[in-house]
């Protein structure tokens, strides 16, 4: 279970790094372009998800295990996002944008700290439920 | 514009890259192959089930082997079915002869299993680090020297993309050679951290071998220099038989006395030596599941049970070898973890096979130009070709002879190696050949479609010759088989996606060539 | 570094005999002083020094084609050579029982 999760989140990390550079945020349309704010608390809340995941994944398997699933996921997880959004933009990002645009109508930097937020509480209530 | 040092770097990177990519690329394969090895023994032998029994399952199979064995029996180790590595249960011990003799049992009926003479999975993934038609001495050298070129084509990889993390994700499709080039950033600096680790660790594991200087410095020359070393390093004591008569215990009751110690880690093996003497010892040990538990054992006197000492873990430089072999070798890993190392094998396998091809797509068009490239030029392309699907042709043949040939054909293990390399080499003739003559864009397609095809046969072998075809597998859930099949099925589409594509692409080149205006103008391509 | 075409390939091979060789006896000799220097037991010197080689030879291999004068970079390196190989020559000697 906690690995799912940990993939879940890692997939959603490597979207924000991803959203967060020009590049390639400029294809999505309803993205807000050359918001260097917007930018750096995308990349920020990424790498911060992405310590989260691995600091899961390293605790619930152990440290060599943990760092053995950190490099597979990663490599199979990144991939699998650059070649996902290579091919349908606007579908790849909605993955990660759509719901904080359904609740909030405008992709800010509160769709960032939603997700911060809503991965915490998850998974405080994971590793105080298993 | 790139600092010099960055340039300088890069063309080490090209050409430490190139080199020995075809070395690397074989490796890869067959290493990435290899994390499924034991399954592909279970598959290569297919007349012979494979079982699941603890230890307390098997002891009475096993008392009844050792007691028709008799009194001649003074050391015998044992390993029980509680894992993918160990499928039967096995007993080694030394005959009356003293020649080392290892049975095969069912662990229930105490039956002696034969299983058909196969190279099996251990074949291929021993190619990984032993290759293969060469002393072993110097497969270990040339597979440093591969080893020391990637970690340089890694480590200068890295130095080049300053802007790396802008590059994590650039994957432009379509436009060639950028396409290329993208999907090779892309598959190696997402597989940074793995890669970083498989060769740093595959260095440690030959490194007593391709680094001996030192240690013979401290421990004196030639072998007994080694000797001394590893007898010190990894603890080897053999305690001899002191001539005393003392009876020891009974199995059971040792086995119980390990239960007990084990606080619940399922016995694995266990080993008896100086059966009937004072200095009877009886080792044990469990699973191999987390990175530093390869060798832990539980060490017992076997005339009273009592517990001699207990081997978990190790110190220092021993832990971080220990840690870092398990890395490597993923003998640890579940089977989830282990789909993903296979994954994130192919994957490396994929970058080092961009790699090769992006140095010929990268220069295709002023080879077009000046009609067909130097011979260099047309010599790498036709090698990249024989090796990119010669070795993966190869191992669908080596599956499909193990089902084909013989089970009465002596040699039929090197037989089995023979008709990969055959394959291989048939790869490389027909790849190198067209190159030359400048047909490389055709032999490109057939080639591709050929693999396919190999690899469509394989399950169509499996379902004529044993009754594990892939339906009986479903129904009978005997994923080995339905794995071995799907992958086979799997990458057989694969080829013919890409053998497709291959077909259209150089199909609107040659159009291309064709419209372009007169004889004396030889347009290049907008690759 | 300009790669002027004639010399190229003399330079290619210049920078990869001191990078090979060079940089082989420069990893072994500075990680046979470690073994000898380190405060540990000795089979766990010998087994971090050992594993200390593969992380200094890459790093001399690429400073020998990232270096800009070859000259000053061989002569720098042989003369490390040498003074490692004075100093390993002596704490092989001091170790040997007199």
């Amino acid at each position: 279970m906690i690995i799912l999760l940990s993939m879940l989140i890692m997939f959603h990390a490597l979207l924000f790094l991803l959203l967060a550079m020009p590049k390639y945020n400029k294809q999505i349309s309803v993205f807000p372009k050359r918001d260097k704010k917007l930018e750096s608390n995308f990349r920020h809340v990424g790498y911060v998800l992405l310590v989260i995941c691995i600091a899961l994944l390293i605790v619930d398997n152990g440290v060599g295990v943990g760092i053995a699933l950190v490099c597979g996921l990663l490599t199979f997880l990144g991939s699998l996002v650059s070649v996902m959004f290579t091919f349908n933009q606007t579908n790849t990002a909605a993955s990660l944008i759509w719901l904080p645009k359904k609740i909030f109508g405008v992709i800010s930097s509160s769709s960032a700290y939603f997700y911060l937020v809503g991965y915490g509480v998850l998974v405080t209530s994971f590793t105080l439920f298993f | 514009m790139k600092s010099a040092f960055r340039q300088s770097m890069a063309w080490l990177h090209t050409w430490v890259g190139l080199l020995l990519s075809w070395v690397l690329f074989f490796i890869f394969l067959t290493g990435t192959v290899g994390y499924f090895d034991d399954e592909l023994d279970d598959w290569m032998t297919p007349q012979t089930p494979t079982f699941s029994a603890t230890a307390d399952d098997s002891l009475p199979v096993l008392e009844q082997f050792l007691a028709t064995k008799g009194a001649d029996l003074k050391n015998y180790s044992v390993s029980f079915p509680v894992d993918r590595t160990q499928p039967f249960l096995t007993i080694s011990y030394r005959d009356a002869d003293s020649k080392r003799q290892r049975i095969k049992l069912n662990p229930y009926t105490g039956e002696e299993l034969t299983p058909r003479a196969t190279a099996g999975g251990q074949t291929l993934y021993r190619m990984h680090y032993r290759l293969r038609y060469m002393p072993t001495k110097i497969a270990y050298y040339i597979v440093g020297v591969a080893t020391m070129f990637m970690f340089l084509a890694l480590i200068t990889g890295v130095v080049i993309h300053k802007k790396i993390f802008k590059e994590f994700f650039t994957f432009r499709r379509g436009k060639k050679p950028t396409a290329w080039l993208d999907g090779h950033n892309l598959m190696s600096v997402m597989s940074l951290p793995f890669h970083f680790m498989i060769t740093f660790t595959g260095f440690l594991l030959l490194l007593y071998t391709l680094m001996p200087l030192i240690m013979n410095a401290h421990y004196g020359e030639g072998k007994e220099g080694r000797d001394a070393f590893f007898k010190e390093y990894f603890s080897r004591t053999n305690v001899k038989a002191s001539g005393i008569h003392e009876p020891s215990l009974e199995l059971k009751t040792l086995l119980e006395r390990a239960d007990a110690e084990m606080a619940g880690k399922p016995l694995a093996w266990l080993s008896v030596a100086n059966v009937g003497d004072k200095n009877s010892i009886f080792e044990a040990g469990s699973i191999h599941k987390n990175l530093s538990d390869s060798r832990d054992k539980w060490v017992f006197d076997a005339n009273n049970g009592e517990l001699i000492k207990v081997q978990i873990g190790h110190e220092s430089s021993k832990s971080f070898y220990y840690v870092l072999r398990s890395l490597h070798e993923g003998l640890f890993a579940s089977t989830p973890l282990r789909w993903l190392y296979f994954l994130t094998g192919l994957l490396g396998t994929g970058m080092i096979a961009s790699g090769m091809v992006l140095w010929t797509v990268k220069r295709r068009t002023k080879a077009i130009k000046s009609g067909g490239g130097s011979f260099g030029y047309r010599f790498t392309e036709g090698l990249n070709l024989a090796c990119l699907l010669g070795l993966p042709a190869g191992i669908a043949m080596y599956l499909i002879a193990n089902r084909v040939l013989p089970l009465e054909l002596s040699e039929r293990t090197l037989w089995e190696v023979n008709s990969l390399f055959i394959t291989f080499s048939a790869f490389i003739l027909v790849a190198v050949a067209k190159a030359i003559a400048k047909k490389a864009d055709s032999a490109w397609v057939s080639l591709t479609f050929l693999t396919g095809f190999l690899y469509v046969l394989v399950p169509i072998v499996n379902a004529i010759t044993t009754e594990h075809n892939l339906l009986l597998s479903v129904l009978n859930q005997n994923w080995v088989f339905v794995g071995v099949d799907a992958v086979c099925i799997t990458v057989a589409m694969a080829c013919f996606v890409l053998g497709n594509y291959l077909n259209k692409i150089f199909n609107v080149k040659v159009n291309q060539q064709e419209h372009s205006a007169g004889p004396d103008f030889k347009r290049g391509h907008a690759s | 570094m300009r790669l002027v075409f004639d010399s190229h390939k003399v330079e290619v091979m210049n920078r990869t005999l001191l990078a090979v060789i060079g940089g082989s006896a420069f990893s072994i000799l500075l990680c046979l002083c470690v073994s000898f220097l380190l405060p540990i037991e000795k089979m766990h010197a010998v087994a971090w020094s050992t594993i200390l080689v593969f992380i200094v030879f890459p790093a001399v291999v690429m400073w020998s084609f990232g270096v800009n004068n070859l000259k000053k970079a061989a002569s720098f390196l042989s003369f490390l050579i040498v003074f490692l190989g004075a100093i390993c020559w002596l704490l092989l000697d001091l170790g040997k029982p007199l």
